[in-house]
């Protein structure tokens, strides 16, 4: 069941119909706990979703016993207490994190063993893949930690737990959750509401627009130039650029869907992208981007080795009193990146994006000095809009290059498509009619363009305070209708679907 | 209360409004199949139920080699070529005949057969589906074909059959004057000549020149299997006809480049037909193509399909056939007559043929 499928509009529309219908009952998270047992079953497998409720028992367990031993042993407790309770968070970690890695690591190795040494060759279909792990598995590493820290008593009930963990909107795509801000509004009875219904479904459809209208679209070509190998030089770097756009339109409408569907069900998420477009260094990208796995490995990884003893002992020893104090940022920094890196993959292509993108971020920390003398010698003024603008291009050529890693299958791809990047310099081919060869015509490109020129002005504006939901929820009737009825049939016409075209799904519904 | 009262309001508009908008859209935005499919419908609706004698059904290359108002000419034979192009799948050809017996009661019914062989199922090719859906005017035998092609492939998707718009939206950046017209529109038949047949005036242009010979036929037989889809298909059509006490009757056109795999699969194809009780009328043999004295260069403008000079030979003969094995009625002389007659004589003049020809 893809989310664009009709079947999964038709099941979100049953959940909307029984979870409004028991609004006035204690019997709405059940029906979101049923609903996100049925989208797991039906995205993954019976198998999968009953190992990822297996994973939530031990998880639930565990962190009972934790608090248990908290309590027992007061807020002093004893060493050997407070032993036992780190061994719990370890052996919960090690279920939690464990799966994750089995998942992402060793399955793909014991598959490829199989297929190399066995008569019977086993697909990874065959295997029992969870959807969304990657997400949920995040979160609750995080809720036992939380335990750990007594941040929030855990959670009694076993049901609302394993709602939380399943959540059916978040399991599909993220945000990653943390579970003192989604948990307790399970708790709460939320009412049938016009207005923030409607406002929910301008989100879904802004989402579908972004996703069917402009990445797939961009999709087609970008597979197009990339699979080519005559198409070199400026063909390849524009393909790449184009890339960036069709990532980000393609989670980010996943995600606008998502937001969409939990505030129709007046469930509130992590916000997970702001504006990323307009980010004038790579720190700030990662503030803007997937902000919610950036909250997770700042509060579980970032802060824990910045404040780590052992870290700030090093970094007394540096004798730079500017490096002293930036050095456990900059370690900080550069291991969550690297963790980033690998989140997003399992190839040595995904480590070394993560080191390329730690290598910006610690640099930045590290080098903030310099920059200011260098700006200061250069009279570079980084108030003016110009310097802005610069620095807006700059950052986005640094990451478009970083994603020539993640688009390859591996190290040796990655190096392929740089090299033919690189082949010529001439971009006689960006202007001539070529790009019109690689599977979109030129009505499609321009549509494109102009979808693309949407998204980066309603992100401008977006940044600036203006929000277009509200605005139009302002204006009368017609002017509505005719709004919504524009961006309906722009996705049914404009839309890339259907057995006519190849239809990918969300990427980042692979994780 | 009146705020819920007007809130359904808004939605029930909301609603309405989004159904007038795509059933609009929807006639615009889909696939506009070749008028002869569209018009083969809209005759045998339209006209009187006794005005054809003698209905075909098949391929292109049936579509091709058999010329209605030639066979008049010859037999007063009333026939239409209801074979489509680019059409593999007995499917087709059966629920074709469904429509067209709800509106028209032949004697004779002669189909090419030409899906006997060919299992494919509609995600390998849905041409031959979508085309006989698509342009299918009866709405309750539109719903029932598309229930049944589900049936036979669970893959296809019933809404993109349902409203087509969903498979051709990506036709808006190919939008025509033609798009923005009616599809279905009944001329005046006194205007048209071709009866269903395509009247192709040209000459052969491939490179393989056939030679016809009696070794184009020979070939070792083969054990090739029917395909069980289409062989059930064929089956349905076969008892309809039965049933309606309708002849039928296999013509196999004389296609040069099929002559081989005709010819290696004869005796389980005759034996089929044979036992289905369906009659055999075949021009894919030595012996037809030397008696019409068929020339491949002038008669055919490929391997498969002959050109409207190769009709013209075909044709009477198999007018002749249909009369003399079936009786099939001689209405020259009657009052429809006098419009197969002003047809043959436009046909004649557009062609540079002498009439008496």
């Amino acid at each position: 069941m893809s989310i664009k499928s009709l079947t999964f509009l038709l099941f979100v529309f049953v959940v909307f119909c029984l979870y409004f219908a028991v609004q006035k009952t204690n019997l709405q998270k059940i029906v979101l706990l049923a609903a996100g047992l049925v989208c797991m079953a039906a995205m993954s497998s019976i198998a999968a979703t009953a190992l990822v409720i297996l994973l939530a028992l031990c998880i639930y367990g565990i962190a009972l016993s934790m608090e248990k031993l908290i309590q027992k042993n007061g807020s002093a407790g004893t060493k050997t207490a407070k032993n036992q309770g780190r061994g719990l968070l370890l052996l919960g970690a090690f279920l939690d994190i464990g799966l994750l890695l089995y998942f992402k690591f060793f399955q793909n190795t014991y598959v490829l063993l199989q297929n190399y040494f066995a008569t019977k060759h086993i697909t990874l279909a065959e295997l029992v893949v969870p959807i969304g792990l990657s997400y949920y598995t995040l979160a609750l590493y995080g809720y036992l930690s939380d335990i750990y820290h007594k941040k929030y008593p855990a959670e009694k009930s076993f049901l609302l737990f394993l709602t939380y963990v399943t959540y059916f909107p978040a399991i599909i795509e993220g945000p990653i959750n943390l579970y003192q801000k989604l948990a307790p509004q399970f708790r709460e009875r939320h009412s049938f509401d016009g207005n923030r219904i409607v406002m929910g479904l301008q989100r879904c459809l802004w989402g579908y627009f972004k996703k069917v209208v402009i990445a797939d679209r961009i999709g087609i070509l970008v597979m197009g130039i990339l699979q080519d190998d005559t198409a070199v030089g400026p063909l390849v770097f524009y393909a790449m650029v184009l890339y960036s756009f069709q990532i980000y339109t393609d989670f980010s409408g996943g995600i606008d869907v998502i937001m969409g569907i939990s505030e129709i069900l007046d469930i509130k998420l992590t916000e997970n992208f702001r504006s990323p477009l307009v980010s004038s260094n790579v720190t700030e990208y990662w503030a803007r981007w997937h902000m919610s796995l950036g909250a997770f490995m700042e509060k579980y990884i970032y802060y824990p080795i910045a404040l780590n003893r052992k870290v700030m002992k090093i970094s007394k020893k540096i004798s730079n009193k500017y490096l002293s104090k930036a050095f456990s940022s900059a370690l900080a920094s550069f291991v969550v990146f690297v963790i980033v890196g690998i989140w997003h993959g399992t190839g040595w292509n995904y480590v070394v994006y993560g080191l390329y993108q730690a290598v910006f971020v610690a640099g930045a920390v590290l080098l903030t000095p310099l920059y200011k003398r260098m700006k200061g010698v250069l009279h570079i003024d980084d108030t003016t809009l110009k310097w802005r603008v610069f620095t807006i291009l700059r950052t986005f050529v640094i990451l478009v290059f970083g994603r020539i890693l993640i688009k390859s299958a591996n190290l040796q791809q990655a190096g392929a498509l740089l090299q033919r990047m690189f082949a010529d310099a001439n971009p006689h081919a960006l202007f001539d009619g070529t790009i019109y060869q690689f599977g979109l015509d030129y009505k499609n490109v321009f549509l494109m363009y102009a979808c693309i020129a949407l998204v980066i002005i309603v992100d401008i504006l977006h940044e600036r305070g203006v929000h277009f939901r509200e605005l139009l929820m302002r204006q009368g009737i017609v002017f509505r209708y005719v709004i919504y009825y524009a961006a309906v049939f722009s996705i049914i016409v404009f839309g890339i679907y259907g057995p006519e075209f190849h239809s990918a799904d969300f990427i980042y519904q692979a994780f | 209360m009146k705020r819920k009262i007007f809130g359904c309001v808004k939605v029930i508009a909301f609603v309405l409004g989004f159904c007038l908008i795509f059933v609009q859209l929807q006639k615009v935005l889909h696939y506009r199949w070749d008028f002869h499919t569209y018009s083969a419908n809209l005759y045998m609706k339209e006209e009187p139920e006794d005005a054809y004698d003698v209905i075909f059904l098949g391929s292109s290359d049936l579509k091709t080699a058999v010329y209605p108002v030639a066979m008049f000419q010859t037999n007063g034979i009333t026939s239409f070529n209801c074979a489509t192009t680019d059409n593999t799948a007995a499917f087709s050809a059966y629920y074709m005949l469904e429509y067209l017996l709800r509106y028209q009661k032949p004697k004779v019914v002669c189909c090419d057969f030409s899906a006997l062989y060919n299992d494919g199922l509609p995600s390998d090719r849905e041409t031959p589906y979508r085309k006989i859906v698509e342009t299918m005017p009866d709405r309750d035998l539109k719903w029932k074909m598309i229930g049944d092609i589900h049936e036979i492939d669970p893959e296809q998707s019933v809404l993109s059959y349902l409203f087509p718009m969903l498979k051709y939206h990506g036709i808006w950046n190919e939008l025509e004057a033609e798009n923005f017209e009616a599809d279905y529109v009944y001329h005046d038949l006194s205007e048209e000549y071709d009866r269903g047949c395509s009247l192709i005036n040209g000459t052969y242009e491939e490179k393989e020149l056939y030679d016809i010979s009696p070794a184009l036929w020979e070939t070792e037989p083969t054990e090739e299997q029917l395909s069980s889809l289409n062989v059930e298909w064929y089956d349905r059509m076969i008892a309809l006809c039965h049933e309606k006490e309708i002849q039928i009757t296999a013509v196999f056109p004389p296609s040069l480049g099929e002559s081989s795999a005709h010819a290696a699969r004869w005796e389980t194809t005759k034996a089929y037909l044979e036992s289905r009780g369906v009659d055999i009328i075949d021009y894919n043999c030595y012996d037809a193509v030397h008696r019409l004295e068929l020339n491949v260069e002038t008669d055919y403008i490929d391997g498969t399909h002959m050109s409207y000079r190769g009709s013209l030979k075909l044709s009477p003969d198999l007018a002749y056939i249909l009369y003399d094995r079936y009786g099939v009625p001689d209405r020259r002389g009657t009052e429809e007559a006098a419009q197969w007659e002003r047809q043959w004589a436009a046909f004649c003049e557009d062609y540079d043929i002498e009439e008496s020809n």
